[in-house]
C-alpha cells in the first residue's frame, strides 16, 4: 500500500486529507507540525508527502529541504496559499515534485497524486532531454527529466536542428518532467523566440497544477496549453 | 448456548492426562496456543479437553479463504450467531459491511467482536484450528492476533497451528495472557506410547521404546505404524530409523494400496470438499456403504475427524496430510476430464444438500461458471441480507467479466460490495442493472436496484429532482404491479431507501417518514432486525429534521437498545448526529459538543468520509448557536474547503449559510446578507436539496426583516413557510410564520400579522418547541405584545409554561414594562385572570437583580445601578448584606435580626426587621408591577430568601463555577475547566464585602472565599503548566504569590517554570526573596522540598556557568 504523509498545522485540514486519501486507498500518516512530520518521515519512509508551506515553527520549505537532504526518492508535493506564486517557485527550486494551491480542489489533488504515482516508478534524477518524435507529421518534442535551466540552450539547439518554421511545434511533457524557476525562464525565452519566428507552440500533457503555474507566469499568452485530464 | 459448534469428535484416543493438568493449571489465562507438527494430536487434545470441560465451543477450521479478514470475521460471527439461534435470548449480531467508510476494517471487526464476546455470560471457548493455513502478514492473521487481545472473562481462545506464528506472540507472552503448548509437549511420552500399543501384547517394552525413539513421540507416525502393523506384515526392521512427515506418504500408500477399489474411490471423492457431510455422501454413494465407511475410518481414528455441521448434523474432515495424499492419488488415477466430472458431481451433491459455499468452490474447481452464476443468482440476496459481501465479491470475481456484464443479477451483485466506494459511477452501474432487470421483467431485481440507485444518488448528492425521479420510479414499482405481497424484504429495503431519499435527499420529511413507517411494518412482519435498524435510524433522522422531537426521542431510546447488537459505525455516527441535531435545537450545547467529539473519532477511525461534512456542519452550527462566532466562521470555511475538495457546491451553500447565520447572530446584517445570497446561489433549487434552499431563504427573510426590509423579507419567507408546511418541517415553519408575522406587523397589516403569529405560536406550543433559534428576543416580544392587544393571546398559550420556556433564553428587555402596562390597562375582571396567566412570563422578563460582593459592593437591577443613597439609612443595605452572607435562601429572620440588632429585644428587633425589609423592597422593587405578585426578596414562614430565579449573587456563582471546573479538571477536560476557572476568577474582584472590614459576621466567609480563590488560581496555573502555557502559568503563580506570599507550592512551581524557561537566575532570586520573607513574616524556614529544588537549580547553574562569572545567590 502506498504510504502518504500529510503535514499541515490545521487539524481539520489533516482530518479531511486523511479521510480522502484513505478513501483513495492510501496508508495515511498525518503530522501537525514540520518537526513531527520529519520524525514520521524518518520512521515510515512514505512514498508521497504533502506539506503545507505556511506553518508555525518549521515551515514547509524547511521540511522540504530537510527531507531532500535525506536523499529520499519520495515525491514531495507542497501546498501553497492561493495564488502564492513565489512560494510555489521556491518549492520547485528545492526540487518539489509538484505543488497544489489552497483550497485544494479535487482535480488538483487527483492530478498531483496521479503524477506522483507515475513519477515513483521512474528513476530519480533523470537528466533533462527533449526528444523529437521520429514519425510525427509535425514536430513533437517530448520533454522529460528535470529542466532546471542548467542547459538553457538545449531546447533552441534541438529546434534549430529540426529547422522548423511557420508551423506548430508541440512540447509534450513527460511524466518525469519537472521544472524550476530558471527552467521556467528558459522555457519562456525559447517559446518567445519561436513565436518571433511565427512558430505556434503547443504544450501538451500538462498536469493541472503545472498548467496553473504556467498560466500564472503568462505562458498561456505565448503558447496553447492543453491539460492532462485525470479520470474520475 | 448449545454445548458446541463444530467440535471435532474423537474416538479411541488416549487421555492426555498430563496435558490436561497443564491446561487446567493455566485455565485462568484467556489464550492458548497449541503448536506442533502435522498429526501431532493438537486438535484431538483440545477437542477432548474441552469436551471434558463441558463448556460451549465454537470450532473454526481455518482455510486459505480466511486470509481475508472480512471473511474470517464473518465466519466467527456466523458461528456465534448459529449458537445463539438455538437459544431465543439473543438476537443475532448483524455484521454490517462498511457502507459509508473506507478504512480501518480491522478495528471495526475488533470492536464488533468485543461486543460479541461481551454477550457471553458463561464460560465458552473459541478454537481457531489450522492457523498455518494463513499467511503471516494477511489481514486474517492480524484479526486472529487482535482477537486474542480482546479482554473478556468468559471466552477462552485456542489457536492451533503447525508453525509458531512469528508476530505478536512475544507481546502476548509478556502480558502473561497466553499458555503455549509446543511440539515437544505434545509428543507422546514413552508411557503414552506404551498405552497406545497396549492392544499389541506381542510388542515388548524394548520394541515399543524403539518405536518411540524412531518416531520421537510423533503421534501421526506412531498411529501409522500401528495401523500398518494391523494391516500388513510389516516388521520393525522395515521401518526407517527416523520417522518424519515425509514418510507419511509411504505409510499412507502402504495402507491405501491394500484397500478395495470402491473404498479408494470413496476416499478420493469425499476428500474433494473441505468437509464432507453424511447427507452429501449418501447422494454420491450407496447410503449404507457411505455411512459405514465413514464411521469405520473415524472409529479407527485414521486421519479423519467427525465434527458438527451448522445444522447440528455430522460432518467429516480428513486430516490435511491425508487429504493431500488423496488428492495426489486422484490425480494419478483419473484423467483431467474425469477429475472435472468428479468435481461437478460433488458440487451438484453439495448444492442439492444446500451447501452452496462448498458447491461454489467445487464448481469453481470444475471451471463451471454457469453453475456458479446460477448459485449466485439464487443465493445472492442471502449474502446481501447478511451483508456477507466479501464472499459475494469473491465468487463474482471468479466469473468471466462478459458473463457478469450481461446478467442482471450478476451485474447487480457485482456493484453491491462497492456501493459506497464506487461513488458517482454507481449511479450508472445501478441504472444498468435496473435496465437489465426491466428487460426481463424481474420485479425483485428492479425493487432492489432502484433502492440502491436512490441511495447512491443521495450519497453523491444528486439534485432533488433526480432523487425524486428515482423515488417516483421506486414508488410505482411498489404499487404498479399489484403484486404487493411479493418480495417483502426487497420492498422494505426500497421503502427505506425512498425514506432516505426524501429525508436526506429532497428534504420532504412527511413523505420520508411515511415511507419509513411502511418499511418498518414490513421489516417487522419478516423479522429482519438489520433492515429494521436502518429504517429506524432513517426515521429518527426524519423526525429530527422535521422538528418532531417527541417521536425522535422515543425512537432514539429504542435504537439505543438495538444499537447494542449492531456494530455498523456509520449508523452509530448517524445516530449521534441525530442526537446532536436534537441537542442543538434544544440548545443543549454541552451534550452536543460531547457527542460531536465521539462522532469525530468514529468518522476518523472508520474513514466515514460521507458523514464528515455533516459533522463539520453540526460543529459550525454548535459554535454559531453557542456564541463561539469565530470558531463557527472557521468551521464554515473548512466546510467550504471540503466542498471544493469534494467537487460539489452543496456544502459550499451550507458553509455560506452558516457564515450568514453567524453574521446575523452578531447583528452584522450587511455581511449576513452577502453570505446568504451566496448560499442561495449555491443552492440553485433545480440542482440541490430543496430543504437547504428553503432554509436559506428563511434565513434570508429573517436577515432582511432585521433590516426592516419587510417586503423583500416576505418574498423569501412566504414561499419558505409554504415549503415547510408541505414537508412537515415544524420548527422551521414556526420560525418562518412568526418572522412573516413581524413583517406584516411592520407593514401595518395587522390582521395578517396576528394570523401568522397565532399560527406560529400555536404550532410551537403544540409541538413543544422550547426555543426558536432564529427568532431573537425583540422579535418574540413584538409577536407576544401584538397578540396581547387582542384576545388571541390566551388561545395561543393555553399552557403558560410554554411561553415561560420560550422567553427564558431570550433577551426580553422591555417586555416587563410592556406587560405591566398591559395589566394596568386591563379591566378589573380581566386583571386577575391575566395576572395569573402572565405572572410566570413577567417574572422571566423582569430585569435580574445582580449583587456584587467581591471587591466593591454593587447592586444592579438590569442595567441600572442602585446607589447606596437610595436606601434610607444603612440598615436596609445591611439587611441585604446579611441575607447574602447567610447564603441568600431560607435564612431565619432571627439570624438576620441578631446580625443587625444584636442588643435589641425580640419585640423591637422584630419591629425593626419588618420596617427595614419593607424599606429594602421599596428600593429594589419600585418598578415591579405588584399585581403579578413577583418579588426579589420574599418571606415565607419566618424565613427570608432571594428569588434566585431573578437574583444573582457573584459569590454563589463563583462557588458554583469552581465546582464545575473542578469536575471538568477531574475528567481531564482541561481546556474547558480552564475556561470556567478563568470566569470564576474574573468574578473575584477583591475580598468578600471588602468595604466592611470590621463586620464580625462577614470575616469567616471572607477567608473561605479567599482561600477558594487561591485554590482556583493554583488549579488554573497547574492547567497552564499541563498545557505547556509557561508564560500564563508564571503569571498565575505570580498572582497567587501576591495574594499569599507564603504559599510555598507557588514559589516552587515558579522556580521550576523559571528554570525550564531558561531564567535560572530569576528562579534562584525568587527563592532568596521567598526565604527572607518567610523569615521576616513567620520566622520560618522553607520546606525541605523547596530547599532541595533550590540546590538542584543551583547545581544546574553551576554546570552551565562553569567558567562563567555570574554570581549564584546564596540563601539567607
Amino acid at each position: 500500500m502506498t504510504k502518504v504523509l500529510v503535514i499541515d498545522d490545521e487539524k481539520p485540514t489533516l482530518s479531511m486529507f486523511r479521510l480522502f486519501l484513505a478513501a483513495y486507498g492510501y496508508d495515511v500518516f498525518t503530522a501537525q507540525s514540520g518537526l513531527e512530520g520529519l520524525a514520521l518521515f524518518k520512521a515510515h519512509s512514505p512514498d508521497i508527502v504533502f506539506t503545507d508551506i505556511k506553518m508555525p515553527g518549521m515551515d514547509g520549505l524547511t521540511v522540504l529541504r530537510k527531507i531532500k537532504a535525506l536523499g529520499t526518492s519520495s515525491q514531495i508535493i507542497v501546498i501553497t496559499g492561493h495564488g502564492d506564486l513565489e512560494k510555489a517557485m521556491e518549492a520547485l527550486d528545492l526540487d518539489a515534485s509538484d505543488f497544489i494551491n489552497k483550497p485544494v480542489d479535487r482535480q488538483a489533488l487527483d492530478a498531483a497524486l496521479t503524477r506522483a504515482e507515475k513519477r515513483r516508478q521512474l528513476p530519480a534524477d533523470m537528466p533533462f532531454s527533449a526528444t523529437l518524435c521520429p514519425g510525427c507529421h509535425e514536430p513533437v518534442f517530448t520533454l522529460s527529466g528535470r529542466f532546471d535551466g542548467q542547459g538553457p540552450n538545449i531546447l533552441p539547439e534541438q529546434i534549430g536542428r529540426t529547422q522548423v518554421s511557420n508551423q506548430t511545434v508541440t512540447f509534450e511533457l513527460d511524466d518525469s518532467f519537472s521544472i524550476n524557476r530558471s527552467g521556467l525562464a528558459a522555457l519562456t525565452r525559447t517559446i518567445q523566440q519561436m513565436r518571433g519566428q511565427n512558430i505556434r507552440v503547443l504544450l501538451t500533457h500538462v498536469s493541472c497544477n503545472y498548467s496553473r503555474l504556467f498560466k500564472m507566469m503568462g505562458l498561456d499568452k505565448l503558447a496553447d496549453i492543453r491539460e492532462t485530464r485525470v479520470e474520475e | 448456548m448449545t454445548p458446541s459448534a463444530n467440535l471435532p469428535y474423537f474416538s479411541d484416543v488416549l487421555r492426555r492426562s498430563r496435558l490436561f493438568e497443564l491446561l487446567d493449571s493455566q485455565f485462568h489465562k484467556p489464550d492458548f496456543l497449541i503448536t506442533g507438527q502435522a498429526a501431532q494430536g493438537k486438535t484431538t487434545l483440545v477437542a477432548s479437553y474441552l469436551a471434558e470441560k463441558s463448556i460451549p465451543v465454537i470450532w473454526i477450521h481455518l482455510t486459505e479463504d480466511d486470509n481475508d479478514g472480512e471473511k474470517l470475521f464473518d465466519r466467527i460471527v456466523e458461528s456465534f450467531n448459529k449458537i445463539d439461534e438455538t437459544t431465543d435470548h439473543q438476537e443475532p449480531l448483524h455484521t454490517g459491511s462498511t457502507i459509508l467508510g473506507a478504512g480501518r476494517r480491522l478495528l471495526q471487526h475488533v470492536r464488533a467482536l468485543t461486543d460479541l464476546f461481551d454477550r457471553l455470560t458463561t464460560p465458552a471457548a473459541l478454537v481457531l484450528d489450522d492457523l498455518e493455513q494463513l499467511n503471516d502478514t494477511s489481514p486474517g492473521v492480524d484479526l486472529v492476533f487482535r482477537l486474542l487481545t480482546i479482554p473478556n472473562d468468559c471466552l477462552k481462545r485456542f489457536v492451533l497451528s503447525r508453525t509458531i506464528p512469528e508476530c505478536n506472540i512475544a507481546a502476548l507472552k509478556m502480558s502473561r495472557q497466553i499458555c503455549i503448548i509446543e511440539n515437544q509437549d505434545l509428543s507422546f511420552t514413552l508411557d503414552e506410547t506404551r498405552q497406545l500399543f497396549s492392544s499389541r501384547p506381542e510388542l515388548d517394552l524394548s520394541q515399543i521404546t524403539r518405536l518411540h525413539e524412531m518416531t520421537n513421540g510423533w503421534i501421526g507416525g506412531l498411529t501409522l505404524v500401528k495401523e500398518s502393523l494391523n494391516q500388513t506384515n510389516l516388521f520393525l526392521d522395515d521401518i526407517p530409523r527416523h520417522l518424519s512427515e515425509e514418510t507419511f506418504t509411504y505409510f499412507s500408500q502402504e495402507i491405501y494400496n491394500r484397500l478395495p477399489d470402491d473404498i479408494k474411490q470413496f476416499l478420493m471423492i469425499t476428500a474433494v470438499p473441505e468437509t464432507i457431510d453424511t447427507a452429501t455422501t449418501q447422494i454420491l454413494f450407496d447410503p449404507q456403504t457411505a455411512l459405514s465407511i465413514l464411521n469405520r475410518l473415524e472409529r479407527r481414528n485414521l486421519f479423519i475427524q467427525r465434527i458438527h455441521d451448522s445444522q447440528g448434523k455430522y460432518e467429516f474432515r480428513y486430516h490435511r496430510l491425508f487429504r493431500n495424499f488423496l488428492s495426489q492419488q486422484m490425480a494419478r488415477t483419473y484423467s483431467h476430464e474425469q477429475i472435472q466430472k468428479i468435481y461437478r458431481k460433488v458440487a451438484r451433491a453439495l448444492w442439492e444438500n444446500r451447501r452452496h459455499e462448498a458447491a461454489l468452490k467445487c464448481f469453481d474447481l470444475a471451471g463451471d461458471t454457469d453453475q456458479m452464476a446460477q448459485i449466485i443468482r439464487i443465493k445472492g440476496p442471502d449474502y446481501l441480507i447478511r451483508e456477507n459481501l466479501s464472499s459475494l465479491e469473491k465468487w463474482i470475481s471468479r466469473l468471466p467479466g462478459k458473463q457478469v456484464a450481461t446478467d442482471p443479477w450478476l451485474t447487480f451483485f457485482s456493484i453491491i460490495p462497492h456501493r459506497i466506494k464506487g461513488g458517482r459511477k454507481n449511479i450508472d452501474r445501478f441504472e444498468t442493472a435496473f435496465s437489465l432487470f426491466r428487460q426481463i421483467d424481474d420485479l425483485r431485481g428492479m425493487l432492489l436496484s432502484s433502492g440502491f440507485l436512490i441511495e447512491a444518488a443521495v450519497f453523491v448528492r444528486k439534485s432533488s429532482a433526480a432523487i425524486e425521479n428515482w423515488i417516483h420510479k421506486g414508488e410505482s414499482l411498489l404499487t404498479g404491479t399489484g403484486k404487493t405481497k411479493q418480495f417483502p424484504w426487497a420492498r422494505g429495503l426500497l421503502l427505506q431507501k425512498i425514506g432516505l431519499g426524501y429525508i436526506a435527499g429532497s428534504g420532504n420529511f412527511t413523505k420520508g417518514i411515511s415511507a419509513c413507517k411502511t418499511a418498518r411494518l414490513l421489516a417487522r412482519q419478516i423479522n429482519e432486525p438489520g433492515l429494521m435498524f436502518n429504517i429506524s435510524i432513517t426515521l429518527a433522522l426524519g423526525y429530527v429534521r422535521a422538528g418532531d422531537f417527541d417521536n425522535a426521542r422515543k425512537l432514539l431510546a429504542r435504537i439505543l437498545q438495538m444499537d447494542r447488537k449492531r456494530q455498523s459505525p456509520e449508523y452509530r455516527v448517524l445516530k449521534h448526529i441525530v442526537d446532536i441535531d436534537l441537542f442543538l435545537k434544544n440548545q443543549q450545547f454541552d451534550q452536543a459538543e460531547s457527542l460531536l467529539d465521539r462522532c469525530e473519532e468514529e468518522i476518523d477511525t472508520f474513514g466515514l468520509i460521507f458523514l464528515y461534512p455533516v459533522l463539520v456542519q453540526e460543529k459550525a452550527l454548535l459554535f454559531a448557536c453557542s456564541g463561539r462566532f469565530a470558531d463557527a466562521a472557521h468551521m464554515a470555511d473548512h466546510l467550504n474547503d471540503f466542498s471544493i475538495l469534494e467537487g460539489n457546491t452543496f456544502y459550499q451553500g451550507i458553509s455560506c449559510r452558516i457564515q450568514a447565520l453567524t453574521c446575523f447572530l452578531i447583528n452584522d446584517f450587511p455581511n449576513a446578507l452577502g453570505h446568504v445570497n451566496a448560499s442561495l446561489q449555491a443552492f440553485d433549487p433545480a440542482k440541490k436539496g430543496d430543504i437547504h434552499y428553503f432554509l436559506t431563504r428563511q434565513l434570508a427573510g429573517i436577515i432582511l426583516l432585521s433590516g426592516e426590509q419587510y417586503d423583500q423579507a416576505l418574498d423569501h419567507l412566504l414561499p419558505a413557510a409554504d415549503y415547510f408546511e408541505k414537508t412537515g418541517s415544524g420548527l422551521s415553519l414556526c420560525e418562518t410564520l412568526i418572522a412573516a408575522g413581524i413583517c406584516f406587523w411592520g407593514l401595518s397589516r395587522k390582521k395578517e400579522a396576528l394570523s401568522f403569529f397565532e399560527k406560529g405560536l400555536l404550532k410551537s406550543e403544540k409541538e413543544g418547541y422550547r426555543s426558536l433559534p432564529l427568532i431573537k428576543g425583540p422579535m418574540l416580544i413584538t409577536a407576544l405584545m401584538a397578540l396581547m392587544e387582542t384576545d388571541h393571546f390566551p388561545r395561543c398559550f393555553p399552557e403558560i409554561d410554554h411561553v415561560k420556556s420560550m422567553v427564558n433564553a431570550l433577551d426580553t428587555a422591555g417586555l416587563d414594562q410592556a406587560l405591566a402596562e398591559r395589566i394596568q390597562a386591563a379591566g378589573k375582571k380581566e386583571q386577575t385572570d391575566l395576572a395569573a396567566r402572565l405572572a410566570p412570563v413577567y417574572k422571566r422578563v423582569l430585569p435580574r437583580l445582580h449583587i456584587r460582593t467581591f471587591g466593591r459592593f454593587v447592586i444592579r437591577i438590569g442595567t441600572r445601578l442602585i446607589d447606596a443613597r437610595e436606601f434610607e439609612g444603612t440598615k436596609p443595605l445591611m439587611l441585604l448584606k446579611a441575607l447574602v452572607r447567610h447564603g441568600g435562601t431560607d435564612v431565619p429572620k432571627e439570624i438576620l435580626i441578631h446580625d443587625l440588632w444584636p442588643e435589641a429585644s425580640s419585640e423591637s428587633g422584630e419591629k425593626n426587621f419588618k420596617i427595614t425589609l419593607h424599606r429594602l423592597r421599596k428600593v429594589l422593587e419600585k418598578d415591579i408591577e405588584k399585581r403579578f405578585g413577583c418579588s426579589y426578596v420574599f418571606q415565607k414562614a419566618s424565613r427570608i430568601s432571594f428569588d434566585m430565579e431573578i437574583v444573582s449573587i457573584d459569590a454563589r456563582e463563583f462557588m458554583g463555577m469552581g465546582k464545575a471546573a473542578d469536575r471538568l479538571a477531574g475528567k481531564d477536560r482541561l481546556e474547558q475547566a480552564l475556561e470556567i476557572y478563568e470566569k470564576a476568577i474574573d468574578l473575584y474582584q477583591g475580598d468578600f464585602f471588602a468595604e466592611e472590614p470590621y463586620l464580625d459576621w462577614v470575616e469567616r466567609q471572607r477567608i473561605l472565599y479567599r482561600s477558594r480563590y487561591l485554590e482556583m488560581m493554583s488549579a488554573k496555573a497547574l492547567i497552564h503548566e499541563n498545557l505547556d502555557q509557561t508564560d500564563l502559568a508564571i503569571d498565575t503563580w505570580q498572582a497567587v504569590l501576591t495574594i499569599d506570599p507564603c504559599m510555598e507550592r507557588a514559589c516552587r512551581n515558579l522556580m521550576i517554570l523559571y528554570t525550564d524557561s531558561g531564567r535560572i537566575k530569576k528562579a534562584l532570586n525568587l527563592y532568596v526573596s521567598f526565604t527572607a520573607m518567610l523569615e521576616k513574616e513567620m520566622d520560618a524556614k522553607p520546606d525541605s522540598r523547596t530547599v532541595e529544588l533550590f540546590d538542584s537549580i543551583r547545581k544546574q547553574k553551576k554546570i552551565k556557568d562553569s567558567g562563567g562569572n555570574e554570581s549564584v545567590p546564596a540563601p539567607g
